[in-house]
This record gives structure tokens, C-alpha cells and sequence, in this order.
């Protein structure tokens, strides 16, 4: 019976091909546009790190005084102070923690006749290689001992040792960054999760991966230029404006964390160690402010998602609806008018039900017709999302969920919006209809 | 009359018509109020930086490095201002909106008690005021010896500041801001000597007003060293941008300049964004037009299908053609006025939910009779062909029984 319904359903609708035509361009436009704002907000959200993720926390202190009042910019307490991060870092609670912050740096190739460039990287301590699972394709980090030497080493993206070298296998050479030589001690196969939910939140998620890896306590031995918010508070000086100050927050913090009662541990050490603060008199605020964020919960709490971007989803969401309610009328309009025929098959014997799945199938195949030309305007509107200037554009691809998704919604839009005129259309009184006119 | 008639049939339809109120209602809701979010993004994008835009252009390098260094940015100065066509240049940090700055709030009064709200902070190398073309409209400029260096913190140790004049009516309400002090540290305080008319911070968010801008004077030293400005006349940018990178590259040669162009070229990077999502809720709406005005093209041209009987036995009868182009057009007119009225709720509905989530004013009430006219035009645009295709059905399709 299906094939038959979709045989009818193809001769009815090349029977009225602008009318057709139209109710495809209609969901296409719809679709499409949908399709490309959803597609961009699941690259934006997307788990960076499956597998490593559920175990990745990020502790937040609290160290602002109580009388700190926010002016709606980016919250300091997002951050850790020199002074919190070395004391987590020493207390060792967790199976691996690494603090770190991003800088830019001027890289100088050692070989003759390439320009100099700006290149992203990251401080880091020891930890950050192994628990983040980065693969060393040569040589390895450094050890807990150059951090604390401060010891001018670094480790390249497979990238960047090709771009400086000529040759990814470049340990042992000296890179020239900034204004002093590090040795290369490790080359890590490139790695870019997105979004860089370990960066500072209010700098670009989406941009370039980092590109070398020095040590942070030779960032801060140096003073070398941090990316990111970095916030003072209180009125000490020095306290709110040197990197080792105990009043300004840069730095992030992340440990891994592997069953539940380490989670619960760690969050209590997070509490006491805030009150021992507090006793202190550094900490103002309640200990109890502490917490642990996991990684998806950080991310939703940074709040990636741009308010345009969000604004463009419901306005394509909205245009999708004004598309199907056009679907609707079209179809109420072009089912009523074949209600001699739908009567002639009801004397036949065809039941109400079978009139029904019979105008579905049509609504259906519109909706695939649909799909497919919604596919091309939104492979278009993806294209177009690339050349934005916006730094997640150049994620803004479709994979297979999208691509499947892109036809689900087409034949569920569609048979939505074919639901209403069907039911109206097998409803009509047969008999009214088979007298002659 | 007429009216009447149209509506005693409409009820015939009552389900199509619905849909298309709705349609229509939903449709305007939209369009006012993107309308109304790319009205808001364009006059951000238009807010008067109070600099002489059409005579600046810029060099952005790396900057000289360490303290050692120096003495190469007065050379650069120096040669720069030799150049054929550079009329000023000086060195500063930041220029407005070229998206990054130093921020900070001032205390009024020598015990810290006191704060006044966020303050962009500019800097620049001797006669840079001048150079960007801003208007002092109280005190003076600074003096050639009032220029001097910055302290570890970035603070400058020059006493001297000039202010905006909408900083100054803040901080100083009714009172003459000349001789006013603020305080950046309990070490560290600044008497103004000037009211400039204008002058926007170099990175605007939604907390910042855009035009509290303090400005300091500083001699040249290597946290200026990254930004040359140069005024020239509008016909020479190309040529003196060239010879000007050129010149700086021959004098100091391991530079790397990563950004060049004129004033203009900073404005329209600051603003991509809001250019490109005004260009999308613009297309996006001139698409939801098209739907929706296809949509009623071809409802029409059904139901005109569907009455040829009815439109023969009116002409049978007497009715003109242009009667029967009235009454098409009467009907749609009732339709999409139904569905501007029930739109003009979901506007506002709408328009509070946009309120509420993404901060945007309330939606002034011109927006809706434009967007009625727009929507009812459209509307008569659409149903004119079906109209007029209902009115060439001759009188004799009345006496025909099929």
C-alpha cells in the first residue's frame, strides 16, 4: 500500500508544480537556516574532551572582599591568585592537577627568511600533559623539579616544530620566543579541543589551538604578557598588580578526579582550605562559596554561547515556524480542493484512516523533497557562518548528527504541518461531494 | 457594502484564514522587532569617537621591547614627522575602539572613601591631542614639560590629566573641574588641567560608558611604543601608510608590523559583528517577507480557482471587473488587518521576552504602524495577480454546469 500511496502522492504532486515548488522552497528556507543555527550551537557546546571529560574538575575560590561589587564584567573569582593555585598545587589532593594561563608570544624562526609571528600557547605546570592526554610523538614534559627551577624548556605542537624547524622531531633545539631561548624538550601531536574550556573565559573559545608549552613559573619569573582577564581587588599595590600577588586572580586550575568520595574529598579540602583563609584574614567571604565545577557544568557556567548567537538560533526557529504554518495552508487549501476525489475513494471503500496515511505520505515526501533542497541552504548558510569573523566560525560543519538531524526535522516539520489539513481533508462528507455540481 | 459581503463568506474558510492571521501575526512580531535590533546595532555602530576620523591612519608593530629601547621611539617620531604629507605623528596607547584598554576607577578624595565609576585611560607622546583632532573646550592642553614617564604599574607620573567633559559633570557635578583632583593609588594623584568636548574609550562593554575617558601625557617610552598615529589629508592615506611602514621598517629592522591602516579600518574591525549580524536579521526577514508573500500568492490563486462559479454568476449578474478586483483585495486587506491586530500583541510579548534575555529596550510604538503598512502592502502586492486573474473570468462561466 505504501508504494501505491507514494506513486500517488509523486502524480499529485508534479500535477501542481508551483504550488509544489513552493511548499519546497518555503521548508527548505526554514530548514535551512534552522539547520545552520543548531549546527553552530552543537559545535559550540560540544564535549571537547569525550572520555577525559567526566573526570575533569576545576576548583572556584572565593577571595573577593565582601564588599566587592561586580559591574557586570568578567568575575575575577573565575580565576585563581598565584598564591591559591600554589597552595592547591602543593597540597596534592587530587590524582592529577596542573594550574596554567595563556600568553602570546613573538616567535622568531632560527631559520633565515621567515617572517616573525605572533603564536598562542599556554604556562603550564608538569601535570597538564598527562592529564589532559596529550601524545608525545618525541621526548616528554618537563618534571616537577624545572618548575620549580623555573628551567627555560619548552614543548611545541607538531605544528609549530615544523613551521620553527622544518621537522616535527625537534627536541633538543633551542626556539626562540619572546625575547629568550627555550629548549625543546617534548613535541605533542597537535591538539585542539573545542572549546578551550581550560582557557580564560573571556578570551575566544574557538580560536587558535595553543602552539608551545612553557613552564609558569618561568612566565612569572619573566613577567611575560598573559591572555586573559587578569583582575586586582583591594587597595595593596603590589598584592593587586604582580602576578605572585595574593589579590589578582589569572590563573586557571584543573584536577582529575576519578570516583565520586574523591569529588566529595576534594570539595571538602576546597572548604578548608578557604577557612584556614579566612582565619588568616586573607578570605572575607563564607567558605562554604567554595566549589567544584566538572567540565560540561564549567562550561555551561561560562556561558560560551554568545547572546547573538542564541538570538540568531530563535530567529531562524521563528522563521521555521512561520515557514510551516505557510506549509499548513497551502496543504488545508490543496487537500479541501481534491475533496472529489478523496470521496471517490471513500466510496470505494478506502476508510478515513486510509485517506489520512495517504495525504501523510504526501506530506511526507514534501518534507524529503524538502530535506534535501533545506540540506543545500543550510551547507550554504554554513559556508557563509565560516567567513564570519566570529572566532567559531571556522568550526561551523556539519557532521553525520547534523546531517541526519537536517532530514529528521525536514519529514517531522512537514508531517506536523501536514497533520492538520489530513485530518480536515478525511473528514469531508463523501456524499456531499459526488453529486454533480 | 462591499464589506459586508467579504465578510459573510470568510467564514466559509475559517481555518485557512486563521492560519494566515497567524502566520501574519507571527511574522510581524518578528519583523518589528529585528527591525528594531538593527536599528539599535547601526547607531552603535555610528557613536561619534570624537577624533578627526578622515585624517588618521596607523602603524601597529610589536613595540620596541625594554626600557634599554628608549630612545628609538622619539627617532621613529622624529622620521615620521619628516615624511612628505605627515602633517603630526606621535605614539599612544589606546586609540578609541581599537578593542583593547586600561580601565580603572578613580577615588575622589585622599582617604579612599570615595569612587567614581570605570574610566578608559589614554596616553600619548607630546601634542597628541592635537593630533587626533579633539576639541578642549575648558583649561589647556598639556604643556611640552608636563610630559613624563610610567611608574612599574603602568600609572603615569606625570601629575597632569585631561577629562571628558561627561566624566567631568560626573565626578564634579557643578562644580569647574580645572584644578579637581582623583586619586589612581593612595601614592598616586593627577590634577586636571583641561575639558576635552569628546573622546571614546579604547574598548566599549556594557558597563563602560563609552565616552568617561581620562587622558594622560607621557613621554615616549615603550608601552607606547606599539602604535604610531599620523595625521594626514584624506588623499594621501595609501601613499604615506606605505612610506611610513617602509620608513620604520629600513630604521629599525628586526620590527614586525602586524596591523596598518587608517582610522576607518579600526572602526569597521571593532564593529564586524554587529555589521554581520545586522546583515543576517536583515536577510533573514527579507526572506520570512518572501514566505509569507508567496504563501498568500498562492492561497489566493486557490480559493479564485475554487470560486470561478461564484466570480461568473457576480459578473453574470452585474458586477464589474474592477468590482471583483476590489472585493479579492477588500478580503485580503481584512485578513492581513487581522493579523497585523493579533501581531501587534505578539510584538510586545516578544519584545518583553527580548527584554528580559537579551537586554534590548523597549520596542518604540512607530515600529507597528510601519510594520502594518510594510505587511499590508505586501499583502495587496501578493493578491494583485490572483485579482486580477479573478476578474478576467468572464460571465459566461455562469452558465456552464461544470
Amino acid at each position: 500500500m505504501f508504494a501505491y500511496y507514494l506513486g500517488l502522492a509523486l502524480r499529485s504532486l508534479r500535477r501542481n508544480p508551483i504550488l509544489t515548488g513552493l511548499m519546497v522552497l518555503a521548508i527548505g528556507l526554514g530548514i535551512g537556516a534552522s539547520m545552520t543555527m543548531i549546527t553552530v550551537l552543537h559545535v559550540m557546546t560540544d564535549d571537547p574532551l569525550p572520555g577525559r571529560s567526566a573526570h575533569l574538575y576545576t576548583p572556584h575560590l572565593d577571595p573577593l572582599p565582601l564588599d566587592y561589587a561586580s559591574s557586570g564584567g568578567p568575575d575575577p573569582s573565575d580565576n585563581l591568585t598565584w598564591p591559591d593555585a600554589m597552595a592547591l598545587l602543593r597540597a596534592k589532593r587530587a590524582a592529577h592537577q596542573a594550574a596554567m594561563a595563556g600568553g602570546t608570544m613573538l616567535v622568531r624562526p632560527a631559520q633565515a627568511g621567515l617572517q616573525p609571528f605572533y603564536a598562542a600557547g599556554r604556562y603550564a605546570t608538569a601535570d597538564i600533559f598527562g592529564m589532559f592526554g596529550m601524545r608525545f610523538e618525541y621526548g616528554g614534559g618537563w618534571s616537577e623539579a624545572d618548575d620549580a627551577d623555573a628551567a627555560h624548556v619548552a614543548v611545541l605542537s607538531d605544528t609549530m616544530a615544523r613551521k620553527l624547524f622544518g621537522r616535527a622531531d625537534a627536541v633538543g633545539l633551542a626556539a626562540h620566543l619572546g625575547s629568550g631561548d627555550y629548549r625543546v624538550i617534548g613535541v605533542i601531536a597537535d591538539w585542539a579541543p573545542a572549546p578551550q574550556f581550560y582557557a580564560d573565559n573571556t578570551g575566544s573559545q574557538y580560536s587558535d589551538a595553543d602552539t608551545f608549552f612553557l613552564p609558569l613559573s618561568v612566565a612569572v619569573d619573566k613577567d611575560l604578557p598573559v591572555n586573559g582577564n587578569q583582575s586586582g581587588w583591594g587597595k595593596d599595590e603590589q598584592a593587586q598588580s604582580s602576578m605572585r600577588g595574593a589579590a589578582m586572580s589569572w590563573l586557571q586550575f584543573w584536577v582529575q578526579l576519578d570516583t565520586s568520595a574523591q569529588v566529595a574529598a576534594y570539595r571538602q579540602y576546597l572548604v578548608d582550605y578557604s577557612a584556614q583563609q579566612k582565619a588568616l584574614g586573607r578570605f572575607e567571604r563564607p567558605p562554604t562559596n567554595a566549589t567544584l565545577y566538572g567540565l560540561m557544568a564549567w562550561l555551561t557556567h561560562q556561558n560560551l554561547v554568545p547572546n547573538d548567537v542564541q538570538l540568531q538560533l530563535w530567529l531562524a526557529l521563528g522563521f521555521l515556524f512561520v515557514c510551516m504554518l505557510n506549509i499548513v495552508a497551502l496543504l488545508l487549501a490543496k487537500f479541501l480542493r481534491r475533496s472529489g476525489e478523496i470521496s471517490v475513494r471513500r466510496a470505494l471503500g478506502a476508510r478515513r484512516r486510509d485517506i489520512f496515511v495517504q495525504l501523510g505520505v504526501e506530506s511526507a515526501l514534501i518534507g524529503v523533497a524538502g530535506g534535501t533542497s533545506g540540506l543545500a541552504i543550510a551547507q550554504l548558510g554554513l559556508w557563509s557562518v565560516r567567513h564570519r569573523p566570529d572566532d567559531y566560525a571556522r568550526l561551523a560543519q556539519m557532521d553525520p548528527v547534523m546531517l541526519a538531524g537536517t532530514f529528521a526535522l525536514a519529514v517531522f516539520a512537514s508531517v506536523l504541518a501536514g497533520l492538520l489539513p489530513a485530518w480536515r481533508a478525511c473528514r469531508v462528507t463523501p456524499a456531499l461531494q459526488l453529486k454533480a455540481q | 457594502m462591499q464589506l459586508r459581503h467579504v465578510l459573510a463568506a470568510l467564514p466559509r474558510h475559517k481555518l485557512v484564514c486563521l492560519l494566515v492571521i497567524v502566520e501574519i501575526a507571527v511574522a510581524f512580531a518578528i519583523l518589528c522587532n529585528a527591525a528594531f535590533i538593527v536599528r539599535e546595532r547601526v547607531q552603535q555602530m555610528q557613536i561619534d569617537t570624537g577624533l578627526a576620523e578622515d585624517q588618521l591612519i596607523y602603524i601597529h608593530n610589536d613595540g620596541v621591547g625594554d626600557d634599554a629601547n628608549a630612545p628609538l621611539v622619539a627617532r621613529n617620531l622624529l622620521a615620521l614627522r619628516g615624511l612628505g604629507g605627515v602633517k603630526s605623528a606621535v605614539a599612544m596607547f589606546p586609540l578609541p575602539l581599537e578593542n583593547m584598554s586600561i580601565n580603572f576607577r578613580p577615588w575622589l578624595s585622599p582617604d579612599m572613601k570615595l569612587r567614581g565609576p570605570s574610566a578608559g585611560m589614554v596616553a600619548g607622546t607630546p601634542g597628541y591631542l592635537d593630533t587626533l583632532g579633539v576639541k578642549i573646550v575648558q583649561g589647556r592642553d598639556f604643556t611640552d614639560a608636563e610630559y613624563d614617564g610610567l611608574d612599574s604599574t603602568t600609572k603615569p607620573l606625570s601629575p597632569a590629566v585631561i577629562v571628558t567633559r561627561d566624566l567631568a559633570d560626573k565626578l564634579w557635578p557643578g562644580q569647574n573641574p580645572i584644578g579637581q583632583k582623583l586619586w589612581r593609588s593612595a601614592t598616586r594623584d593627577y590634577t586636571v588641567v583641561g575639558v576635552v568636548q569628546r573622546l571614546v574609550r579604547g574598548f566599549l562593554r556594557k558597563d563602560f560608558v563609552p565616552q568617561y575617558t581620562a587622558m594622560f601625557a607621557v613621554k615616549p617610552v615603550p608601552f607606547l611604543s606599539a602604535l604610531y598615529v599620523m595625521r594626514v589629508d584624506p588623499s594621501d592615506h595609501d601613499r604615506v601608510l606605505r612610506e611610513a611602514a617602509d620608513l620604520l621598517l629600513q630604521l629599525n629592522p628586526d620590527m614586525l608590523i602586524d596591523a596598518q591602516g587608517s582610522y576607518a579600518d579600526v572602526r569597521a574591525d571593532y564593529f564586524r559583528q554587529d555589521a554581520s549580524l545586522a546583515w543576517l536579521l536583515s536577510m533573514v526577514c527579507a526572506a520570512m517577507l518572501l514566505v509569507t508573500a508567496l504563501g498568500i500568492a498562492g492561497l489566493a490563486n486557490f480559493w479564485v480557482q475554487q470560486r470561478r462559479r461564484q466570480i461568473g454568476i457576480r459578473r453574470a449578474i452585474g458586477a464589474t471587473r474592477g468590482d471583483i478586483l476590489r472585493y479579492f483585495q477588500t478580503e485580503n486587506f481584512l485578513i492581513v488587518g487581522g493579523g497585523i491586530a493579533l501581531g501587534a500583541l505578539l510584538a510586545f510579548v516578544l519584545n518583553l521576552a527580548l527584554m528580559t534575555h537579551y537586554e534590548l529596550p523597549r520596542l518604540p510604538w512607530f515600529y507597528l504602524p510601519i510594520g502594518a503598512l510594510t505587511l499590508w502592502s505586501l499583502g495587496q502586492l501578493a493578491v494583485l495577480g490572483p485579482a486580477l486573474r479573478a476578474a478576467a473570468v468572464p460571465p459566461v462561466v455562469a452558465t456552464r454546469s461544470v
